[in-house]
Formats: C-alpha cells, sequence, structure tokens
C-alpha cells in the first residue's frame, strides 16, 4: 500500500492523446454501469448489455494502451496526468467515493476478467447504496468500505494503492527506537554459556525436555467437528443480539448507581437507534430486558429499579413514538407486524402516544396495526382512547370506534351516541359495527336509530344486526315504520329486508300485524306501493311458515288483488303445500 | 499486488484434498478403475477453474509449506491432514514440484497418480525413478522437479531478511494506531478505527504467507503499558491462532480488531496504576477489573451498533471471563462465550506471562508460560482452542531460549508448520558449542542424519531473564 500522494500534471507532449481519450470513455461506461446497477436487477437485459460494453470497452483499452491506471483525486480521476472524470457532488463522484476511503490509484490490467469487474461494480454500488442521501460517515463506512471489500476479495488485475499509512510514519519510527531492546553483553552471554552448557555434561546426553507429548496437541475429529460447528455459528452471529446481550449482562451485575445510569443511557442510545431502523424485533428485547430487572424476584436494589422504571418511560416517550411515524410509513408488512408485541410491552402510558400516531400515519396496514396495538393496550385502561372521541377529525373517530368496539368495554356505548348523527357515513358504520357487537339493551336502543340513517347500507345493516340479536323490542319499532308514509319511499330491497326481520323477531305473533298488508284495495289502476308491501308481507309469512302463516297465506290466496293471490299461491306451492 | 489471494488458496486446499482421494485410490487400483471416475472428474474440473488464469498450475514444496503458485497453502483444521499427507509424500519421493500443463487429461493425471503412489520410497533415487516411470509411460504432463533442500534454507533467510523490514513496519504503525486510538479516547476526541483496521489487514496478509516475522516480534517487550505493544503481540498471536482454526480472512481481521483492542478499556486508567511495580491494592484491582465492561462502554457510546466495533467490544468484554466463566466482571446468568472471546483470553494470557505485567512482575519463560497455561486449560483457557494454540506457536515458542545437544545456544526463530513435529522448531544459533557469539546462522530441528536420527535436539530451556537477555533483539 504505498503511494506517491501527489502526481504532477504531465505536459501535453508527454501523453498519449488517444489513450486519455479511450480512458475518458471507460469511465464515463463505467459510471453510467455503476448506476445500472441501483436501477436494475442483475439478470436485466439492459444492464448486462451495460456491462458487456464497459467489460469491451475495458479489453480494447488494455489491448491497445496496456494497464489503465486512474490516480484518484478528491473530485477527479486522472489518466497518464489529464482529468479523465470530474463530479463535484459530494453523494454521486466516484472520485470522491474512492478518496474518501483512502485510495489513491485504481488500476485495470490485462487479463481482466468480466467477474471481476462485476464483483469491482458491486463493491463501489454497494458502498454508494449504503451511504445514499449523506455524507460518508466513518461509523458508517469502516465495516464494508471500498479497500476492505477490494481487499477481501483480492481481484487479480484490478489494483489499488491506497493513502499511506505505512510509511513516513514518524511515531513507527520513534516507536521502534524505543522498543529496540539492547544486545546481550558478552559477558551475559558467556555466562549462559558457562552456567547452562558447562555445568552439567551430564544434561546433554538427556535428549529433550519436559514437554507434553506432541500427541497431546492432536485435535480428535470430534474436537474438530465441534470447532467447526462453533466457526459456522459464529458466522450467523446476530450482532444486535450480541451487543444486547453484553449490555444486559452488564446491568445485571451494575449495583452503583452511577455507573448503573450510564449503562441505561447506552441501552438507551441503541434503542433508538434500533426503533429508527424499524427493528423492532430486537427493540423489543430492550423492554423485556427492563420488565426483567423490574421483577422483584431478581432482587435489585430499590433505587437501581427506580432508574430503571424512568428508563422504561423515556423509551417510550411521546416526542419518541410519535417521531416513529417516518418508520412506520416505509415497513415492510412482516415488519410492521413486530411492532406490535414491541409497543404492547410499554403498556397504557403509551396510548396517547400511540393515538397521535395514528394520526399521522399513511397506509391501511399500518393503522390496522396501531388500532391493533390500542385494542391491546386499551385492555388495560380504556380511558384515554375515549378522552379522545372529541376529535374533529372523522379518520381518527373511526379508528377509536373501531378499537373501542374491540375492547368491548360496556361503557363504550354512552359515548358513542353522539356519532350516531355523525355526518361522515364512515363514522357512523363504525359505531354501527360497534353496537353490532354490543348485547346490551342501550345498544339495540341506538341500533334501532340506525334505522333511519340516511344511509342504506346502515340501515340494513341496522336492521340485521337487530335480528341477529334477537332485539324482539325492535318489532314495535319496525311495526311502526312499516305503517308510515315514509316506508312507501323505500326501496323493495330495504322493504323486504324490514318484513324480514318482523317476521324472525315475531314469528307467529307478528302475523296479524304482517297481514294486515295483505289487504290492498282494489283499484281500476295498478297500486305499485300496495303491491309492493303485499308481497313483502307474502315473503314475510312464508318465511314465518307457521300453520298460522299458512292460514294467512291461505286466506290471501282468495284475496281480490291478483298480485296478493300469485303471491300466495306461490309462496304455498314454496312451501311444498296444495293450494 | 500484494495480499494474500483467499479464494485461490481455498481452490488449492480444495485441489489437494481431491489429490489426495485421488492418490490414495491409486494405491489399491490401476489407470482404469472405475473408482476413479467420481474423484478424477472433481480433480478435474478444479484444475480446469485454475487454467482459466494460469497456463500451468504447480503444487510446490518450499520447506514444509504447500503452495499453489505462489500462494501458501494454509494449515488450518481443515485441510491439515490432507496438506501433510501431500507434504510427506512428496518428500518421500524427493518431488518438489508438480506442474499441471493446461490440456491435461484425465487419463494422464490418473497415470501419475498411480505412478506416485506406487513407488517404492524405501529405495534410493525416488525422484529420478518417478521420472523414469513417467517417460516409460509416455507421460509428459504433469511435470515433476526435484526438491531441494537449499530452498528451505533459502526460505530461512528469506523469513528473516526480506520479510522483516515490512513486518517491523506494520508492527510498529500497528503500535501507533493503537495509540493514536487510545489518546483520543483519553482526549474525548472523535476515535477512527479506520486506520487500524488497515494495519490489520496489512498483517492478515502477512501471516497467511508467513507467520514467523510477525510471531518474532511478539518478542518485543515494553514494560510500560503506554506503549501498547502487548496490544499489538496480541493481536499477531490471535491472527497465528485465528489462522489454524481456519478463519477467512474478513473474520481474521476482526479477529485481529478485537484483540488489538481488547485493553480499550485502560485508557482511563491512570499510568502509576497500569505501570505499578509492586502489587494491586484491592481498589486498584476493582479499577483493573473494570476494563472489560469499559471497553464496551466505549465501544458503543463511540460507534453504536457497529459490526466490526460490536466484535471488538465483545472480544475486549470476555478476555478476563474464562473459559469457565470463574474470572471476571462476575456475571449473574451464565453465558456462551464466542470463539474470539476464547482466542484473546489465551493469547492475552500468554503474552501477559512472557512479559512481566499483571499476571506476574516476574516473566514466564515461553514454553513455562504454556506449560502453566496447558495446566488450566479446561479451566480458564478453551482446551480445543489450547491445542491450536500450541499447534501455533510450537511447544517451544518462538522466542524460547534453548540449549543444543551440541552444546550450542540458540533462540528458536520459527516454529515447525507441522504440527506433529511441533517440537522441531528452527534455531537460530547465538552461541557456537564454544560458546563464540554466532552471527545468523539457523538450524532446523527437523533436520535428519543420514541413519534417520534427528541431527540436532533440545536439551534445556533457559530462562533468558535468568540472564537479563532481552531476545526480542533477534526478532528486529
Amino acid at each position: 500500500m504505498l503511494d506517491s500522494g501527489r502526481d504532477a500534471i504531465e505536459k501535453e507532449a508527454d501523453y498519449d492523446k488517444a489513450e486519455v481519450l479511450s480512458a475518458k470513455e471507460v469511465v464515463q461506461l463505467l459510471t453510467k454501469t455503476a448506476k445500472t446497477l441501483k436501477i436494475y436487477l442483475p439478470n436485466n437485459p439492459i444492464h448486462q448489455k451495460f456491462i458487456n460494453n464497459l467489460f469491451e470497452k475495458l479489453e480494447t483499452h488494455l489491448q491497445d494502451f496496456g494497464p489503465l491506471r486512474f490516480r484518484v483525486r478528491q473530485f477527479e480521476l486522472h489518466c497518464s496526468g489529464q482529468p479523465v472524470y470530474e463530479n463535484m457532488n459530494r453523494l454521486e463522484s466516484i472520485a470522491f467515493r474512492l478518496f474518501v476511503d483512502g485510495l489513491r490509484e485504481l488500476s485495470f490490467h490485462p487479463g481482466l476478467e468480466k467477474d471481476e469487474l462485476i464483483t469491482f461494480l458491486k463493491i463501489l454500488g454497494r458502498e454508494s447504496s449504503e451511504e445514499e442521501g449523506e455524507e460518508v460517515s466513518e461509523s458508517a463506512a469502516v465495516d464494508d468500505d471500498i479497500v476492505t471489500l477490494l481487499w477481501e476479495k483480492h481481484l487479480t488485475h484490478i489494483e489499488y494503492i491506497v493513502l499511506d499509512d505505512l510509511r513516513g510514519d514518524q511515531d513507527a519510527i520513534d516507536q521502534s527506537k524505543e522498543m529496540n531492546p539492547p544486545p546481550p553483553k558478552p559477558q551475559q552471554l558467556n555466562a549462559v554459556y558457562q552456567q547452562e552448557a558447562m555445568s552439567d555434561p551430564a544434561k546433554l546426553l538427556k535428549k529433550g525436555v519436559e514437554m507434553p507429548s506432541l500427541h497431546t496437541f492432536k485435535l480428535t475429529e470430534e474436537e474438530v467437528s465441534s470447532i467447526k460447528r462453533e466457526l459456522r455459528w459464529e458466522e450467523e452471529i446476530d450482532i444486535v443480539t450480541e451487543l444486547e446481550g453484553m449490555l444486559f449482562d452488564i446491568l445485571r451485575i451494575e449495583t452503583e448507581p452511577g455507573r448503573f445510569v450510564e449503562v441505561l443511557e447506552i441501552i438507551d442510545h441503541i434503542f433508538e437507534e434500533l426503533i429508527f431502523k424499524g427493528d423492532f424485533v430486537h427493540a423489543r428485547k430492550v423492554l423485556e430486558f427492563y420488565w426483567e430487572m423490574l421483577n422483584p424476584e431478581k432482587g435489585h436494589a430499590e433505587d437501581l429499579i427506580s432508574l430503571v422504571k424512568e428508563e422504561l418511560r423515556q423509551a417510550g416517550n411521546p416526542k419518541r413514538i410519535l417521531a416513529l411515524h417516518e418508520v412506520l410509513n416505509r415497513l415492510s408488512s412482516e415488519q410492521l407486524d413486530e411492532f406490535l408485541p414491541f409497543m404492547v410491552l410499554f403498556q397504557k402510558e403509551v396510548i396517547p402516544s400511540v393515538i397521535e400516531l395514528l394520526t399521522v400515519v399513511e397506509g391501511m396496514k399500518t393503522r390496522r396495526v396501531l388500532c391493533e396495538i390500542l385494542v391491546e393496550l386499551g385492555q388495560m385502561d380504556i380511558e384515554p382512547i375515549m378522552s379522545r372521541l372529541n376529535d374533529k377529525r372523522w379518520f381518527v373517530l373511526r379508528n377509536l370506534i373501531y378499537v373501542l368496539g374491540k375492547i368491548g368495554d360496556v361503557r363504550v356505548i354512552a359515548s358513542l351516541s353522539k356519532f350516531v348523527h355523525h355526518e361522515e357515513i364512515k363514522v357512523r358504520k363504525e359505531v354501527l359495527h360497534v353496537l353490532d357487537t354490543m348485547m346490551e339493551d342501550d345498544a339495540t336502543e341506538m341500533l334501532m336509530e340506525f334505522i333511519s340513517d340516511p344511509d342504506l347500507s346502515n340501515r340494513v345493516y341496522a336492521i340485521k344486526s337487530l335480528v341477529k340479536k334477537k332485539a324482539v323490542n325492535g318489532l314495535p319499532f319496525l311495526f311502526n315504520l312499516i305503517a308510515t308514509n315514509a316506508f312507501e319511499e323505500k326501496a323493495l330491497y330495504e322493504k323486504k329486508e324490514i318484513f324480514s326481520a318482523i317476521a324472525k323477531l315475531g314469528g307467529d305473533d307478528a302475523i296479524p300485524e304482517i297481514s294486515k298488508h295483505l289487504e290492498v284495495q282494489w283499484s281500476l289502476f295498478k297500486n305499485i306501493q300496495a303491491d309492493e308491501r303485499a308481497i313483502c308481507a307474502v315473503m314475510a309469512l312464508q318465511r314465518i311458515g307457521s300453520p298460522s302463516a299458512v292460514d294467512a297465506l291461505r286466506k290471501g290466496n282468495q284475496s281480490r288483488s291478483k298480485t296478493v293471490r300469485e303471491a300466495c299461491r306461490k309462496s304455498l306451492e314454496l312451501l311444498g303445500l296444495d293450494v | 499486488m500484494y495480499g494474500y489471494d483467499e479464494d485461490r488458496a481455498e481452490r488449492g486446499k480444495k485441489l489437494v484434498n481431491e489429490l489426495v482421494i485421488l492418490l490414495k485410490t491409486a494405491q489399491i487400483h490401476d489407470v482404469g478403475n472405475l473408482a476413479f471416475d467420481q474423484p478424477i472428474e472433481k480433480f478435474h474440473h478444479t484444475l480446469g477453474l485454475l487454467f482459466k488464469n494460469d497456463p500451468e498450475v504447480t503444487l510446490s514444496l518450499e520447506g514444509d509449506s504447500l503452495f499453489l503458485g505462489e500462494t501458501k497453502l494454509k494449515i488450518d483444521i481443515d485441510g491439515f491432514t490432507n496438506l501433510m499427507f501431500i507434504i510427506e509424500e512428496m518428500k518421500k519421493r524427493e518431488i518438489g514440484a508438480i506442474v499441471f500443463l493446461r490440456g491435461i487429461n484425465k487419463r494422464e493425471v490418473i497415470t501419475f497418480c498411480v505412478i506416485f503412489s506406487k513407488l517404492d520410497t524405501n529405495l534410493p533415487d525416488p525422484f529420478e525413478r518417478s521420472q523414469q516411470k513417467m517417460i516409460q509411460a509416455h507421460l509428459s504432463n504433469p511435470e515433476i522437479e526435484p526438491y531441494q533442500e537449499t530452498k528451505e534454507k533459502d526460505s530461512i533467510d528469506d523469513i528473516f531478511k526480506d520479510k522483516k523490514e515490512l513486518a517491523k513496519q506494520t508492527y510498529f504503525s500497528t503500535v501507533t494506531a493503537v495509540s493514536e486510538v487510545m489518546d483520543s479516547l483519553k482526549l474525548k476526541q472523535a476515535v477512527s478505527l479506520k486506520r487500524s483496521k488497515r494495519v490489520v489487514q496489512s498483517m492478515v496478509d502477512q501471516i497467511l504467507q508467513e507467520d514467523t516475522t510477525l510471531l518474532g516480534l511478539t518478542n518485543l517487550r515494553s514494560h510500560d503499558e503506554y506503549t501498547y505493544n502487548h496490544s499489538v503481540n496480541v493481536c499477531i498471536l490471535a491472527l497465528a491462532l485465528g489462522q489454524r482454526l481456519g478463519y477467512r480472512k474478513r473474520s481474521l481481521s476482526e479477529l485481529g480488531m478485537a484483540a488489538l483492542f481488547h485493553d480499550l478499556g485502560k485508557y482511563d486508567i491512570p499510568l502509576e496504576i497500569l505501570n505499578k511495580a509492586t502489587d494491586f491494592t484491592p481498589d486498584e484491582w476493582e479499577v483493573m477489573r473494570g476494563h472489560p465492561i469499559m471497553s464496551v462502554k466505549e465501544l458503543v457510546r463511540l460507534k453504536g451498533i457497529h459490526e466490526m466495533a460490536v466484535k471488538v467490544a465483545i472480544g475486549a468484554f470476555e478476555h478476563h471471563l474464562n473459559y469457565d466463566l470463574s474470572g471476571y466482571p462476575k456475571l449473574a446468568t451464565k453465558r456462551k462465550l464466542s470463539l474470539v472471546g476464547r482466542i484473546v483470553c489465551i493469547v492475552d494470557c500468554y503474552d501477559a506471562l512472557t512479559a512481566s505485567r499483571v499476571y506476574s512482575r516476574i516473566p514466564f519463560a515461553p514454553d513455562k508460560a504454556l506449560r502453566f497455561m496447558l495446566s488450566r486449560s479446561g479451566k480458564a483457557f478453551d482446551p480445543i482452542l489450547m491445542k491450536l494454540f500450541v499447534n501455533a506457536i510450537g511447544v517451544f515458542p518462538i522466542g524460547t531460549l534453548v540449549l543444543l545437544n551440541t552444546k550450542e545456544i540458540g533462540v528458536v526463530a520459527a516454529s515447525n508448520p507441522n504440527p506433529e513435529k511441533g517440537d522441531r522448531p528452527k534455531i537460530r544459533v547465538i552461541l557456537d558449542p564454544s560458546g563464540n557469539e554466532c552471527d545468523e546462522k539457523y538450524i532446523d530441528l527437523s533436520e535428519e542424519d543420514s541413519h534417520g536420527g534427528f541431527c540436532h535436539d533440545i536439551v534445556n530451556v533457559i530462562d533468558a531473564t535468568k540472564y537479563k537477555i532481552d531476545v526480542g533483539k533477534y526478532f528486529l
């Protein structure tokens, strides 16, 4: 790893113009191909085409001009002392990327293989994608910096020179002088000789010295397998789990509050880093550990336990939780699934923050997960959720009502009354769904109000819900409804649903009320409204199907109205009865 | 380009493994036997991959090391047996190199293996007879070259001359790199590990090619903790052990970093404690025992979730825990120790014992240190890694002052790469049989006389400190 550091720009006469031009073309193709790596999959034909073109260009260059050497400047690449590439944009510049990593020369050599070129492009591309949107920081780049990756891959035909760390290192020279041991003095050596070689001639006859047999150091097959297993295990270790494990081990044994807090703070930093990366699996382990520390059986001192409690509170502070919205918006579905088990470990204290989060996240899945979290946390305390029912935003209300419904606490019912006539249909629908799941009388009463909802689907849902709940106390309301003029305005579908509900709820008791609607006044002109009502009544009687209902149908079969007669006859036939 | 071509070495190991199968098959079968079908297919395929870059593939013997072209093949737990088999068999036939030329066919390979395997090695001139048999079989590919004793001698000289400068430069640059990091920590400045990483990468390359020179430099002792040469020694010793384990370059680099910064947490300990000549008071011990935890705190504070920093932290945290967790810090729950932690634990203790440091104010001679550590194998130290450590540094570690049966006194200069000859290192003679000082004279203890016996034996290990001799001088 040597470097002359700087090169003088060569005079025009000293360089081959054709070579420099060719080098320029290579760099152009190189930058374009590196970009395609970000856009296309490796097997994409466009990407393949770029690689092939670049490889051909490089091969031709190497054939025509020999090794292609680029001197790396901060924002430029030079070939034969001439600039062949310049890009001042730190995020895009290949030169800058190489430069900050200490690379000062990059060269391609004859014999270059396509695989080597692809590996090189991947190294270049990997680095850039990791730095996307931010300047290269050492902590981000030191693990897999370009030099390290090139060093690991050892590409035979792509060489590099790194900023010299070895040469001219005055400190190192000083160190070497400082540590240069003095040569043994003749009298010291003489003493060794006299005492060791001359003192006991018999010792010279004895072969060897006391050491365990070499056989002892030979690894058995079992030992080899065991160590290989460990090597494999070590390759797969989860670095974050290891880090957490160490920090937890340290905190478990720390008893001095000052140092305890110090470690807690470190854990909190890690925790923050994890949650903003969306790594809730590892973040959850931190919270689980805090709960472990809070377990009285573990015997930690009270003052330390208070510190952990405070830390747990701090871990889920509102500002931090709210800041997670950006993270949540970009998470995959699988990652989102990990958010619930993580959040519930904060317990009810974070409910307000989760509600706030719910107001800002995008994506249905994200909102659903947040609602599920609220459902879990709301089991512990429903009040913070109920208290937010004054929110003016319909989508917030809708989600909160959904959550409250899932919690299923009866206290919810009273708080829902104000939404029965809410202007937003989705809010009313959500209320309806909640009421549907509640068996309490006041829920049923509120449900009946929905039978007058402006929205057809809500009305029908409410009717069906009454039936489902077997809410017989709803019958008078329904009887009244079918008797009103407003009933005439309803669509046939809704009318049928209402009669059907009456039939199911009332059974034989409803027959007299239903039968009234078979009595259609004869008219010279067709009375469509009356006919529809009669048909619905017939259908209701058929659904009841009891002897009394059959009697009513037979009676209807004698009606002067042809419509009623035919409907009754058809129903009797469907019931398998003689007309 | 300088650097160790790991992929090529891996391929070489594969080639050797496949060649061994062929040679063993050839011991019981003749050319044309179906038993060759599968192994020759594999061998030929691997050879084909190597021919992609080179027109010829050479397996050559240099001393006790086998090379594929310029690349030394690692003796690790995985390939040890087969590598040693080839080395021994080549030596028996006095073959120094087998050169496979591009275009070689499967039948030619099998014919060669049969000739090689069935040669009676008890008769004289095995190389010439091998050559004759190949001519009789009209076999011109592969070619074989005779083994040259002098080549081995040359390689010793190479070790101590050509590579010494680079090793020294790397060694002292590493000392400086550690100093920089520790100084930055003391001054609460931003800490960069990049430079350290580069020097460790350079060390990895050197260790993989030839570990003797750097291992020799671990005999440099400083009694001042501030100089950090202990950290560099621990790094070198860890790399030597990691290499035996079969670690790849990346893992070796991480191990090297972990070893280099295993004492990072000491940055805050006052020098008067670190360099204290007398025993520590209980309070001082408490401060000293806090350094593994301090290391973790600092690394995590500086780097957060950062793969290499975490690995370094693991090494630092675990290196005093002991294999049976009897060390410090005393943990509340059981912990599975990492390989890195167990390796650093061994090499740290070895270097500490052999220097006048905290374990003992009077340094142990290397062999005594090993013996002491072996007595604690399975308790303080992982027994398997302990075995590998002995294999890596030899029964008589580099730097051991020894008396030979010839009355010559010397320093162990290089361990024998063959663990089965771990007690037969190479010696740099410092005093001849008459007690006169020698200049650059080396003896290989594995050298045999005409009767098959060894020319030289170690009859005694001398405690260099007793005579106040600093053997480090012989490695600079």
